[in-house]
């Protein structure tokens, strides 16, 4: 019992040390920001690049920055109790769309065009996270896309090239098996099924084609036209096929998955931009490439979206308002900060960065994937990945059921037919996401 | 016929020790993995996750605790389970005192009562609860994560303890009470020194509830100066690349201050009633 | 002759001040978990996304509910889930609290080492054990380097016949260790005298058990069954980390689906009404065993 009474004792000496809350002073104003960036670097990075210089500005301001991992879940909890934090970086359009709809956040256009950041980014991002009524529901934050990644020095040992269309990219997963690989590449679905969007989204683009897929939610097209019912069948025929794993995605976790290509045991790997970034940090040296193109006609395509969206809630006063758009303006209006960055280790946001950034100290894959990805930007050459282009339900039925389908337990027809069900519910009601 | 037994004997003997440390390695097996892999370098683990360390690394550690901001997340956690120990373990022990051992109206239904509120899925208040913090000014304080962690304790712990304490003879209180004590005196002089290894079990159950509690934990507290141990690994996770090392180093310095209070309190758990302490 | 006296003490003391014994955690329960959680009841009746304009929809999430084939397959799964965890663990945590508990020595390692995987937290056991069942890297590597090839082929997490008993395997092994220390809390409350007398009068060590151990022990046993019964309804973790329901819905638990719907399908409201059914279910059990009990098979 004396041992017991030392240690409960010695808990409130060092329970007396606390301070009760963190207490901000009085006068000053306090910003607090719900963001996605959780990793090592995240903290650093945004402190560095876009708070500090924000309050070097404005030194009355209290930022309280508060990292979470599943954003959208937590934004959500503390908005549905009617609290919520004055800005947020959710998930993406889709997200941001819901939360201005239901009366949260506010419509940015005013802010863009005051600020100019129309100017700046990306059209078809500005685009995307617009609602019907012309409001700006979240300014575009990063842009994430569908790219081919090998592992150089095998490549480069047998004399491989990445495959710029299907045939090749057949031929290449026999000549991986029979190089003794345990498979030419594999996406761990197991824990997560939403991965199999990757796959769904890099095929939209690349197999059915960015006129098709604009059809398909448009209403002119459905999913049972060759066209878009190709995108599945594909996938499933890769699988079947063991050009993705050996029947077994499920059964693998995405770690375990890009595990085994660092290991040696893949040689591919069909991933985002954010892998560029994991290569670097795993000692990898990553040929970067367009996916294939999958159909006869369609030209290599990238697969883009909005990764990230900054929604300001409803509830901030103007002044407040005012001073959160100055921060956001830090991020859109100084590219040197923007450069510094990335050369961090940041996500690319949904401008346009300057030629003088990329020859400077920026890491060499990076400055290879952006030069690839702009130039088929330029080009046209870019296709809609699921979760920003298509309606939540659709897309969220679509990953959800894929382990079904691919094991035979959901015949396509069914699938593609639940689906449409949706869809058709979606473009009855003019739901549909913005389409590009 | 005798040393036919006496091998049996030995048989079922070794039998038993083979099973006791089966289960031990079995049960160790993939602890023994997580220390591993805190102590060794993320790239390894990426490329074999499974293993030896190839290359020993102590660096995971000072950097984990550092970047994740653990001094200060220790504090906050001892600070919420002291309260939240403290707090549960006195309404309970009274109030499953009275459930095990006094005959009054409405027992039955508080018994049951209860019980069902070990069946109430914690996503039935997680936003509601949420919703009121902020309404009384609890919204991200450890206060609010306090109220919520004793509330979510009692009924469980409540009704173990109940269990128990059913256990107890009624008779060492009967004759308590027959020497001039009250009900209270009865049960704080004679049934909770009875009753010490359960309540410490009890409050160990506790504190490590509180400990590794995620969900209330990240929901509730959004300022990362207040957040507890249990959501600190996020730090090294992102949506696309987490530093796996650093995750699995803090789930070995998370868990170590529930091993060691184990093993500090050992004594006091084996002890028990089996201490002879039973005055008939 | 002894009772006479504590009657007549007992009566000096007022009998309702065992309610003060007894109301403070009933509020504390009732003021921030059982009436927060009535909201839950009220929002399965709305059309709800969780934070904009809820609609009034009446029981049309429950019709939906009873006609929804995911639902159906996640009941059926946490039933099987309740049929596993109230006997293995019950089953090995007392036959292991019996051995453990006459370890003199090493009591305190066994305990430690069996309780042990209770104390972390699932978010890593549960990726340590993904890897283990991983197709590449784990035991299969170990079952074809024995040379048995088709337990080696096995995917332990992705085949739906089997994934959602994999998990429950892991579970198993962080779980029945906290059964375990129930048990020996129980054993330990065993008047040792009564065993002596027992041996005195020439008892075999079956006759021990089935006298003094077992009577002893039941209430923790009817405790143990009642809490994992109920604890079964609401099981989470382990599936949502390792395969997050799947492959498909094989391993659908209802909380994963509650989840689901929650927070990747925007369905607040339909989510609740699951969430209802669930606590109900749970509650339907306990009466159920009520009533077993009031048939007179004593737990």
């Amino acid at each position: 019992m004396k041992k017991l009474f030392a240690l409960l004792l010695a808990a409130v000496l060092l329970v007396g040390l606390l301070p009760l809350s963190s207490f901000a002073e009085e006068e000053k104003i306090v910003i607090t920001w719900m963001d996605d960036r959780t990793g090592d670097d995240g903290e650093y990075i945004r402190y560095e690049f876009v708070i500090k210089p924000f309050l070097e500005k404005h030194p009355n301001v209290i930022v309280d920055w508060q990292p979470s991992k599943d954003i959208t879940k937590q934004v959500k909890i503390a908005l549905g109790a009617g609290a919520g934090p004055d800005l947020m970086s959710i998930d993406g359009p889709s997200d941001a769309l819901e939360l201005y709809e239901s009366g949260r956040t506010i419509d940015l256009r005013p802010a863009i065009e005051k600020y100019g950041w129309d100017k700046t980014i990306y059209k078809w991002a500005l685009d995307v996270a617009t609602a019907p009524d012309g409001a700006v529901t979240g300014v575009p934050a990063q842009y994430e896309g569908m790219l081919f990644y090998g592992n150089k020095p095998v490549f480069e040992e047998h004399g491989w090239a990445m495959p710029t269309n299907y045939e090749e990219l057949k031929a290449l997963a026999q000549e991986i098996r029979d190089a003794g690989f345990v498979a030419p590449m594999i996406l761990g679905t197991q824990n997560i099924p939403r991965r199999n969007e990757w796959w769904y989204s890099t095929l939209f683009g690349n197999y059915a084609g960015r006129e098709a897929t604009k059809d398909l939610l448009e209403g002119r097209k459905t999913f049972f036209d060759p066209e878009i019912a190709g995108v599945f069948t594909t996938y499933k025929e890769m699988w079947d096929d063991g050009i993705i794993g050996n029947q077994d995605t499920f059964a693998v976790t995405l770690e375990d998955g890009r595990a085994m290509y660092y290991a040696g045991m893949t040689a591919m790997v069909m991933e985002g931009d954010w892998f560029v970034i994991n290569g670097m940090n795993n000692g990898m040296d990553q040929l970067i490439a367009l996916p294939p193109s999958f159909r006869e006609g369609i030209p290599q395509t990238y697969s883009i979206s909005v990764g990230g969206c900054y929604a300001v809630n409803a509830s901030c006063s103007p002044e407040k308002q005012e001073l959160i758009l100055e921060l956001l303006d830090v991020i859109y209006s100084r590219p040197d900060l923007y450069a510094a960055a990335l050369e961090a280790g940041d996500q690319v946001n949904c401008i346009p960065l300057d030629e003088q950034y990329l020859t400077g100290k920026l890491a060499e894959p990076v400055v290879e994937k952006i030069r690839l990805t702009d130039e088929a930007m330029a080009d046209g050459r870019i296709g809609h990945c699921t979760w920003t282009f298509f309606p939540q339900d659709v897309r969220v039925y679509m990953y959800e059921k894929a382990d079904a389908y691919l094991i035979g337990d959901l015949s396509l027809d069914e699938y593609l037919g639940e689906m449409q069900k949706m869809l058709d519910v979606h473009l009855a009601n003019g739901t549909v996401p913005p389409v590009m | 016929m005798k040393s036919k037994k006496n091998v049996g004997k030995i048989l079922a003997k070794g039998g038993k020790w083979f099973v006791l440390w089966t289960l031990a390695v079995f049960e160790l097996f993939p602890l023994v993995q997580l220390l591993f892999n805190s102590f060794r370098p993320d790239q390894e683990i990426k490329a074999q996750p499974l293993g030896l360390p190839r290359q020993w690394t102590l660096a995971n550690y000072p950097e984990t605790w550092v970047m994740g901001g653990y001094g200060k997340a220790f504090l906050n956690s001892l600070w919420i389970s002291f309260w939240t120990i403290l707090i549960t373990v006195f309404l309970i022990s009274i109030a499953a005192y009275a459930l095990a051992k006094i005959d009054f109206k409405g027992k039955n239904f508080f018994t049951s009562y209860f019980l069902f509120g070990m069946a109430i899925p914690s996503f039935a208040y997680l936003i509601p609860t949420y919703y009121i913090f902020n309404r009384i000014g609890l919204g991200n304080s450890l206060t609010g994560l306090i109220i919520t962690y004793t509330a979510h304790n009692i009924p469980f712990k409540l009704l173990l303890l109940r269990t128990f304490l059913l256990g107890i003879p009624r008779e060492l209180e009967e004759s308590a009470k027959v020497d001039g004590c009250t009900e209270f005196q009865a049960f704080l002089h004679v049934t909770l020194p009875l009753a010490k290894s359960i309540v410490m079990t009890v409050a160990v159950l506790i504190f490590l509830s509180c400990w590794n509690e995620f969900t209330f934990a990240s929901t509730f507290i959004t300022s990362t100066s207040l957040r507890p141990v249990s959501t600190r690994f996020v730090k090294f996770t992102t949506e696309y690349s987490s530093d796996f090392a650093k995750i699995f180093t803090s789930g070995v310095i998370s868990i170590a201050p529930i091993v060691a209070l184990y093993l500090l309190l050992q004594d006091s758990f084996i002890e028990g009633l089996t201490s002879g302490s039973v005055k008939g | 002759m002894q009772t006479a006296s504590i009657v007549k003490k007992e009566k000096k003391e007022k009998k309702w001040l065992v309610y003060f014994y007894v109301l403070p955690a009933f509020l504390m329960h009732l003021l921030f978990i059982a009436l927060p959680a009535l909201t839950t009841f009220y929002y399965s009746f709305f059309d709800w996304n969780g934070i904009g304009a809820k609609t009034f929809i009446g029981l049309q999430n429950y019709r939906e509910m009873f006609g929804d084939s995911d639902f159906y397959v996640a009941l059926v799964n946490n039933f099987k889930w309740i049929l596993v965890f109230i006997t293995v663990p019950v089953f090995l945590g007392l036959l292991m609290a019996a051995w453990v508990s006459k370890l003199k020595k090493t009591q305190m390692f066994f305990r430690t080492v069996y309780f042990l995987p209770y104390i972390i937290a699932a978010s890593m056991a549960g990726r340590i054990w993904c890897t283990y069942l991983n197709p590449y890297f784990g035991i299969n590597n170990v079952f074809k380097a024995l040379g048995w090839t088709s337990l080696g082929k096995t995917l332990w997490l992705g085949n739906k016949n089997i994934a959602l008993y994999s998990v429950m395997f892991v579970d198993l092994w962080h779980f029945w260790g906290f059964v375990m220390v129930m048990f020996l809390g129980a054993l330990q409350q065993v008047d040792p005298t009564l065993y002596e007398s027992a041996r005195v009068e020439g008892a075999s060590k079956g006759q021990e058990f089935r006298y003094i151990t077992v009577p002893s022990i039941m209430p923790t046993l009817t405790f143990v069954i009642i809490t994992i019964i109920m604890w079964s309804f609401l099981t989470f973790d382990y599936v949502w980390v390792m395969t997050g329901g799947g492959p498909g819905n094989a391993s659908e638990l209802i909380s994963t689906l509650v989840y689901r719907m929650a927070y990747s399908h925007y369905r607040t409201g339909y989510a609740s009404t699951i969430c209802v059914f669930q606590t109900v279910l749970s509650v339907l059990a306990y009466a159920a065993m009520q009533l077993v009990k009031k048939r007179g098979w004593d737990v």
